[in-house]
C-alpha cells in the first residue's frame, strides 16, 4: 500500500500514544500485533523488524527483571522465605514495560519506509519551517551512523584485544563512558561536514525554497488518517472512562 | 575585464601556532579565465580551493590572514549561503558532499535553494543530466556510486546553482579515460559560455587547454604562467616539481 509519509506519521503517533496510555500487557500485546502488521502491510521485512528490536533486548531484559522485582503485588510465584520474589503483578508490570517499548519502537519504524525527501515535503507542505523539517529530517537519518559509529569504535577496542563479554560491568560503564566522545565527535564531525556541504550548494540562501516534487493526499490518505485518529481518541476515552 | 577572484597575502594555519599550510599567496584571475593549479600531493592546493570557496571558514581552529575576494566582494564579509552564489566548489573528497538520496535529488538541491520554480528546477537538473552524461545514474544512490562517479555527480549538482566561478579539486583524478576525455570536454564548454574555473590537476595532459598554470610547492605558489610557456620552459619542467608524463605530451607536441 502506498501511503503519504504524513499518514504514516499520524499513525505511528496513535500507536505510541495509546502504547503510553495502556499499562496491561493484553493490550498492550494487541496493539504490537496491530503495529506489526501494519509494518508488514508497507512491505516490511519481518528480519529488518527483528534486526531493529535485537540491540534493544538486553535493555529490555534488564527493565524486565527490574520491573518485576520492584513492583510486588498480587499473588506471590516465587520467594525467598519471607521475601517475595517473583509476584503476578509484577510479571504484569515488567512485561507491559517491554511491550510498550516495543510498540513504540516498531511505530518508529514506520518512518523508514519512506524516504527523507518524502517526509521533508510532507512536513513542509504542512507549513513547518523547511529549516526544521531538514533537521528532524538529518537526525532521523543520522541514528543508524550513530550506530555504525558505535559499531566501529567497539571494533577498535576488540582490536587492541580487549573481549568486552570478559570486562567485568563496573570497568564496562567506564570503559562505555570513554567510549562515548568518539562516538559522539564522529557524528558531530559528520554532522558539520553535512552543513558545509548543504551551504556550499545554497541552503539557506533565502527564507524560502522551492521543490522539485509536490506530495498529494489521495482519499486513501485521508480515509487512514480518520480511521486511526477516531479509533485512537475512542480508545483513549473509553480508558480514561474504565477509571 | 573584472577581477574574478583575488588573493593578497594569504596564509593559514589548522592550529594556532601550528605550521604554515599557506604561507603568502598573492594572485588574481580575470573573469572567463581557465586556471589549473597543480603541484605536489600536500603541497596545499586544497587548502587554497577551501580558502577561495569560503568553506575553511567552518574550520573553527584554522587562522587565515590576508584578503580573497571573488567578484569584487570580500568572502569574509558574505554569509555562506550568498557565497556559494558566488563560487561553487566540487571537493577533492566526494563522500563528504553527496547527502541525498539519489543523484536526480542531489541535482535538484541547489536549485531548489534558489526559490525556481519547480518546471525551472526541472529544466536545469534535465540540462545538467545531459551535459554530463549522467542518465543511467538519476535514481541510483550517490553512494553506492564509483569514486568517479560521485565526482561527476558532486560537479553536476554544483553546475545546477550555476555560479560564474568554478573551483574543482582533482575532479578527474578518479575518472578513466574516457570519463576524463567527456568531463574536460564539458569544462571546456564551460570556459566557452564565460565560467571563471581554477581546477587542480596532476594529469596536465587532459587539461592543456588551460589559460594559465598556477604551480604550487610547499605552501607557496611559485610560478603562474600562460600554459604554453610553463610546458616549454624545460629546465622548470624537469625540476619534477609536477607530476607530468613528459613522453606523452611531447608527443603531442
Ligand atoms: N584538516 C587538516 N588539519 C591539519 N592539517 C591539515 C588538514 N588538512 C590538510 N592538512 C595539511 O596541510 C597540508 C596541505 O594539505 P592539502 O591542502 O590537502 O594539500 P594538497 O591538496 O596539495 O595535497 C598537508 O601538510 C596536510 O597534512
Ligand atoms: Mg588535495
Amino acid at each position: 500500500m502506498k501511503l503519504d509519509p504524513r499518514t504514516k506519521m499520524v499513525m505511528a503517533i496513535c500507536l505510541s500514544s495509546l502504547a503510553l496510555l495502556y499499562d496491561t500487557p493484553d493490550r498492550l500485546l494487541l496493539l504490537l500485533a496491530a503495529t506489526v502488521a501494519l509494518l508488514l502491510l508497507f512491505r516490511f521485512n519481518p528480519g529488518a523488524v527483528w534486526g531493529y528490536l535485537k540491540p534493544f533486548l538486553s535493555l529490555m531484559l534488564f527493565l524486565f527483571v527490574i520491573q518485576s522485582i520492584f513492583s510486588p503485588g498480587g499473588a506471590v510465584l516465587l520467594a525467598a522465605g519471607p521475601v517475595p520474589l517473583v509476584t503476578s503483578q509484577g510479571l504484569s508490570t515488567g512485561a507491559s514495560v517491554v511491550l510498550r517499548i516495543m510498540v513504540v519502537t516498531a511505530s518508529a519504524m514506520l518512518f523508514t519506509t519512506f524516504s527523507s525527501r518524502d517526509f521533508i515535503l510532507g512536513l513542509v507542505q504542512w507549513k513547518v519551517p523547511y529549516e526544521l523539517a531538514f533537521m528532524v529530517a538529518i537526525a532521523i537519518r543520522f541514528l543508524p551512523v550513530f550506530r555504525d559509529e558505535m559499531i566501529n569504535v567497539v571494533t577498535a577496542v576488540q582490536l587492541r584485544g580487549v573481549e568486552l563479554k570478559k570486562v567485568p560491568w563496573g570497568k564496562k560503564t567506564a570503559m562505555y563512558r570513554r567510549l562515548f566522545f568518539p562516538i559522539v565527535f564522529g557524528a558531530m564531525l559528520k554532522a558539520q561536514q553535512l552543513a558545509v556541504a548543504m551551504e556550499a550548494r545554497g541552503f539557506r540562501a533565502y527564507p524560502r525554497r522551492t521543490y522539485l516534487r509536490r506530495l498529494d493526499l489521495r482519499r486513501a490518505d485521508y480515509m487512514s488518517m480518520l480511521l486511526f485518529l477516531s479509533a485512537t481518541l475512542t480508545l483513549m476515552g473509553a480508558d480514561v472512562m474504565v477509571k | 575585464m573584472m577581477e574574478a577572484v583575488t588573493v593578497q597575502s594569504l596564509t593559514y594555519q589548522y592550529r594556532p601556532g601550528g605550521p604554515f599550510v599557506l604561507k603568502g599567496i598573492d594572485f588574481q584571475v580575470p573573469q572567463g579565465e581557465f586556471v589549473v593549479m597543480t603541484g605536489l600531493s600536500g603541497c596545499g592546493k586544497s587548502t587554497l580551493c577551501f580558502c577561495l570557496s569560503g568553506a575553511i571558514h567552518h574550520n573553527r581552529d584554522g587562522v587565515m590572514a590576508g584578503e580573497i575576494t571573488v567578484n569584487g566582494k570580500n568572502i569574509r564579509e558574505m554569509r555562506p549561503a550568498g557565497r556559494a552564489l558566488e563560487v561553487g566548489m566540487v571537493f577533492q573528497n566526494p563522500d563528504t558532499q553527496l547527502f541525498s538520496q539519489t543523484v536526480e535529488d542531489e541535482i535538484a538541491f541547489a536549485p531548489e535553494n534558489l526559490c525556481l520554480p519547480p518546471e525551472r528546477i526541472r529544466e536545469r537538473v534535465e540540462s545538467v543530466i545531459a551535459l554530463l552524461g549522467i542518465a543511467a545514474l538519476r535514481e541510483a544512490s550517490p553512494y553506492q556510486l564509483s569514486g568517479g562517479e560521485k565526482h561527476l555527480v558532486a560537479l553536476a549538482a554544483v553546475l545546477a546553482l550555476d555560479p560564474p566561478v568554478l573551483i574543482l579539486d582533482e575532479v578527474l583524478s578518479q575518472l578513466d579515460s574516457a570519463g576524463k576525455k567527456k568531463v574536460a570536454a564539458v569544462l571546456r564548454k564551460l570556459h566557452g559560455i564565460g565560467k571563471t574555473i581554477i581546477a587542480v590537476e596532476h594529469n596536465l595532459e587532459s587539461v592543456a587547454f588551460a589559460d594559465r598554470l598556477m604551480v604550487m610547492e610547499n605552501g607557496s605558489l611559485i610560478r603562474f604562467d600562460r600554459t604554453e610557456t610553463i610546458l616549454a620552459d624545460r629546465d622548470f619542467m624537469d625540476a619534477g616539481r609536477l607530476l607530468y608524463d613528459h613522453k606523452i605530451f611531447n608527443g603531442v607536441s
